[in-house]
């Protein structure tokens, strides 16, 4: 039994100033109440005490949440490595300054492009300038700098500009995530799916910059796996090192998972341990020996655990299939069928936007 | 902007990013920056332990290690910028902390 939480996703709430048609939150929330402020309190006790060291504190925008600064204080006292992800909207260096004060650890801030200009088309809004200007606010306090860029169609080809905006902004790290083809990106994917040859050339360029910034600037880059033949290791595993919990107040393995039709554990009236350990949720996955065939026999069954869960739901219907990114999936032509939809289509995006069900 | 070689007079520190602290379920050693954590060893926890402004060749002394093998894994946290040399980082940060606009934008860490 190998399964223990390090990290905690703490999606502080659903409503974001932007609107980023690649997000992964649910297209459409359930009509719940926010989990209250003392329950996250509780929760970050429980979760340090069934082992979690890190915390990253997001949503949605985790700035609109009103407790944001008690929690940051929480997790410092509980010795939490707390890593606050967000958009920079709405904040003030004041603000940041108080986070810091409160025990804040490193911030990871979001762009959607390289240059002014460029950001409303997928995310509703323009907010380069206060992004900048957030990032040399972090900087000046000496806060560690993430910069995380979502890749797509639309900005795969800037990516040169963006690595020279992350080394400007004298950021520590650089994240290039391709998008995940879930929620609001899953409605979106025909529109943000790249080339393979868009792909390849950045993938080029990544790596040059990664060889010339070694010890300085890290860059990770995530591949897409809709290009390539072998699935992801979701969250490295289902219920094994990652837990989150929703601004609802459900703890999920995945900040994906609300697209299975699973019964999450609810935090407001359950502890995070019994979730963790004792839930069905967090146990029908856990492992590989839920999986059938091709996985079953499979010899990288132990590496991959047959890929994303969630998107093996979504394109199949069945949760226990293989990833269909897989070449091995019987239905991995779903996979080709999509890209070559992307290559022969241009959609206009869908930008999210907040859908209440009641 | 490079990751420097360190030698045995280089008095190496964490970075700010970097926090060490120990496991409440195992006891081990962690160090944590972001998006990640390394579990170490407990020769590695000592070498971490005593980055406290000493020179490494100190640092060998007190845990009576080889030089090399310490200057080795002290190479390896470099290249991750989770240590750096004390009187860079001093430096980096009193121009930080005087609102020096030229080291605004300076990744902190280790420093040229």
């Amino acid at each position: 039994m190998s399964h223990r939480p390090y990290v905690l996703i703490a999606e502080l709430t659903y409503r974001c100033p932007l609107r980023c048609a690649y997000c992964s939150n649910p297209t459409q929330v359930p009509d719940r109440p926010a989990l209250a402020g003392a329950d996250w309190q509780r929760v970050l006790g429980e979760a340090a005490e069934l082992g979690v060291v890190q915390v990253h504190f997001t949503g949605g925008e985790p700035l609109l949440c009103e407790d944001l600064e008690a929690l940051v204080a929480r997790a410092a006292q509980l010795e939490l490595y707390s890593n606050l992800i967000t958009s920079g909207l709405p904040v003030t260096r004041d603000r940041l300054a108080g986070l810091q004060a409160a025990g804040l650890c490193a911030l990871q801030l979001s762009f959607q492009a390289a240059r002014l200009g460029s950001s409303a088309a997928i995310a509703g809004v323009d907010a380069f300038a206060h992004k900048r200007q957030v990032a040399a606010w972090t900087r000046e306090l000496g806060l560690p700098l993430t910069v995380n860029v979502v890749l797509h169609r639309q900005n795969l080809d800037e990516v040169d500009q963006i690595i020279a905006l992350a080394e400007q902004l004298g950021a520590d790290r650089l994240e290039l995530a391709n998008t995940q083809y879930l929620g609001w990106a899953y409605q979106n994917r025909a529109a943000l799916m790249p080339s393979l040859a868009q792909l390849d050339a950045a993938r080029a360029v990544v790596a040059a910059a990664r060889a010339r910034l070694r010890g300085t600037m890290e860059i990770l880059f995530v591949l897409p796996d809709y290009h390539g033949d072998r699935p992801r290791t979701c969250m490295t595993g289902w219920g094994e090192r990652y837990v989150v919990v929703t601004p609802d107040g459900r703890a999920m393995p995945c900040h994906a998972a609300h697209v299975l039709p699973l019964e999450f554990p609810d935090l407001r009236v359950q502890s995070l341990a019994s979730a963790w350990n004792d839930s069905d949720a967090f146990q029908r996955y856990r492992g590989t020996d839920y999986l059938g065939e091709p996985c079953r026999s499979c010899d990288q069954r132990e590496v991959d655990h047959g890929g994303c869960r969630c998107q093996a739901f979504l394109l199949t219907g069945d949760a226990t299939a293989a990833d269909p990114v897989c070449g091995l999936s019987p239905r991995h032509d779903l996979v080709v069928a999509a890209r070559t939809a992307a290559a022969e289509a241009a959609p206009a995006l869908t930008l999210r936007r907040l859908r209440v069900v009641r | 902007m490079t990751a420097v070689a360190l030698s045995a007079d280089s008095r190496p520190q964490l970075t700010r990013k970097a926090r060490l602290r120990t496991d409440r379920l195992t006891g081990d050693t962690l160090l944590l920056y972001p998006e990640h954590g390394l579990v170490l060893n407990p020769s590695a926890a000592a070498i971490l332990r005593l980055c406290d402004g000493r020179s490494v060749a100190d640092i060998a002394a007190a845990l009576t290690a080889p030089l090399g093998d310490i200057l080795e894994f002290l190479a390896t946290l470099s290249e991750r910028g989770l240590i750096a040399e004390r009187a860079e980082r001093e430096r980096s940060i009193a121009a930080e902390d005087s609102g020096d606009p030229v080291a605004r934008g300076t990744p902190r860490g280790v420093t040229t």
